[in-house]
């Protein structure tokens, strides 16, 4: 027994359930700022009686959904009723061990994250069309089967639009992704497909996550709730639990795309040092541990961490714009812009992109942070 | 070409939502009242909770309009109202006329607000005003729900 948990294992199993405190909170506030945000695009004051300005809203949302009555079909498949919710949950939580959130502050650095980040949202699908199947009933299964070929049309587009930036560092860890920007040889005529991909990767995370244009799985007025219409209190709940962490997982990514990670350099100064420097000092006087930084609030990885929540809560909010904006597409608009527009479009990208990076060639992304490689170290020394 | 023509519209309609946003945001007043600190500003003739009127002013300055004719309780179609009238006497006068109204009840369990009673009423001694704040927590208990004459004469109201 002592030898299983050594202080390596001790350090992911706490970090890991930070994180995951972590995700279950920004869930919970992420309805709030939702419902609070889409009322203001409408004109309305949204939830603010429970608490100050209704901050305590996520709360009394989660325990009304807690106590309420569990309901189970009867010729439910009970085996994969239950699993469906968790395979959705706990896919969308572990894309987070491969994200890196801050400088030196990431749960793994994993080589291949890009494969297992695209894998595991191909998991979360799974969940949506095993919880309609299971179900026995009929609307829940249109409802999975809805989601089940958008999901196919749309992974397509979104794990090629990652090929760009994979082509443009040939590397496949994200971190290197943010790095990029701060290479020695990056070159910013990238932007041109760079940025179109991180859109078109925007896009068609919509679709993966179904979020608004895309929600064909959950259409209320058509199939009632889709897949989750058999589902109930705790078990409801984890689908959209599962949907948002999976939106802050596809808005990471696209920080770490496009807007240069947990970085903030804008040429003439770099604000994420800066801030640095402003919270611990100078630079020499900064922390380098690989959490102690986070936690004490100060130094590099404080900063770097807040640079990239910023930037991830500017993505989020424009996936809440759009849903403030945009209709639902049609089932036949949404397979004609899959397939006859967005899958195109991210070929030519590609092309494009080959063609730069022959003339450009390549960035070689900065070495990772020492801190980084260590908690790869760690990742590896766990598994002896 | 490549499908711009489809995408300028969606942009200026993120354009639009975006606007309305930063005005709602940036303290444009919003469509919602807040209910119970805020109070919707009712039309003129909106029908609220009777009230029985004095006159003001004139001869019979502080004197009841009602003179007890029920013509208000037999207009009413819910049978809302009870009148029970009374003679009024050189010592004790509280209307102009002969009669007054002795017992002036309303089951406002039973009212519809159709304002029928203000319409029979011949000396406009029965008013509606715009109090629409009418709940209770009892049906069984008296007086909840029922309004008696000295509820409803000089009632205090909002506007």
């Amino acid at each position: 027994m002592a030898e299983i948990f050594t202080p390596q294992v001790v350090n992911l199993i706490v970090r890991g359930g930070l994180m995951i405190f972590v995700l279950l909170t920004t869930f919970a506030y992420l309805t709030y700022t939702e419902r609070r945000i889409l009322s203001f695009f409408q004109w309305r004051l949204g939830p603010n009686r429970v608490g100050p300005q209704g901050l305590l809203q996520p709360l009394a949302d989660g325990v009304k959904t807690a106590l309420k009555q569990e309901m189970v079909p009867r010729k439910a498949d009970k085996v994969l009723y239950f699993l469906a919710p968790t395979l959705t949950l706990s896919a969308s939580f572990t894309t987070f061990a491969l994200i890196p959130v801050g400088e030196q502050v990431a749960l793994s650095s994993v080589p291949v994250a890009i494969l297992f980040f695209l894998g595991l949202s191909s998991m979360a699908a799974y969940g949506l069309i095993l919880a309609g199947w299971s179900s026995q009933s009929k609307y829940p299964f249109l409802g999975s089967l809805r989601t089940c070929a958008q999901v196919i049309s749309y992974e397509l587009a979104l794990g090629l639009c990652l090929l760009v930036p994979i082509m443009i560092t040939g590397s496949l860890n994200i971190n290197d992704f943010g790095m990029m920007y701060r290479s020695e040889n990056w070159n910013w005529a990238y932007l041109v497909v760079l940025a179109p991909a991180a859109i078109l990767f925007l896009i068609s995370s919509l679709a993966e996550t179904g979020r608004t244009p895309f929600d064909l799985p959950e259409c209320e007025a058509e199939i009632v709730a889709g897949y989750h219409t058999e589902y109930s209190s705790m078990k409801y709940a984890m689908f959209p639990m599962g949907e948002y962490i999976a939106m802050v997982a596809m808005s990471a990514m696209v920080v770490h795309m496009l807007l240069g990670g947990y970085h903030m350099n804008l040429g003439f100064v770099d604000l994420t040092y800066w801030a640095g420097t402003w919270t611990a000092g100078p630079p020499e006087a900064w922390g380098w541990g690989a959490y102690g930084d986070a936690i004490s609030l100060t130094g590099k990885g404080f900063s770097t961490t807040m640079t990239f929540i910023v930037k991830l809560f500017l993505l989020i909010f424009t996936f809440m714009w759009i849903r403030a904006t945009f209709p639902r597409l049609r089932y036949d608009q949404l397979m004609r812009f899959g397939w006859k527009w967005l899958l195109p479009a991210t070929l030519v990208l590609i092309f494009a992109t080959a063609i730069l990076t022959a003339i450009i060639g390549p960035v070689q992304a900065p070495a990772v942070d020492s801190a980084a490689q260590a908690a790869m170290e760690v990742t590896l020394n766990a598994r002896h | 070409m490549l499908g711009t023509e489809k995408a300028i519209p969606l942009l200026k309609g993120l354009g639009i939502t975006m606007r309305e946003f930063l005005g709602a945001f940036g303290g444009k007043t919003t469509v919602t009242i807040s209910y119970p600190e805020q109070k919707r500003q009712v039309a003129d003739r909106f029908r609220g909770l009777h009230r029985l009127e004095r006159y003001e002013a004139g001869p019979y300055k502080g004197l009841e309009k009602c003179i007890g004719c029920a013509l208000c309780a037999a207009a009413c179609p819910a049978e809302v109202i009870t009148v029970v009238a009374g003679e009024n006497t050189a010592e004790e006068r509280y209307s102009p006329g002969e009669r007054y109204a002795v017992v002036y009840d309303m089951d406002m369990l039973r009212c519809i607000f159709c304002g029928m009673c203000t319409e029979a009423c011949p000396t406009e001694a029965i008013v509606m005003k715009h109090d629409y704040e009418l709940a209770d927590d009892s049906r069984r208990e008296p007086n909840k729900f029922m309004y008696h004459k000295e509820d409803l004469l000089d009632r205090e109201y909002y506007w």
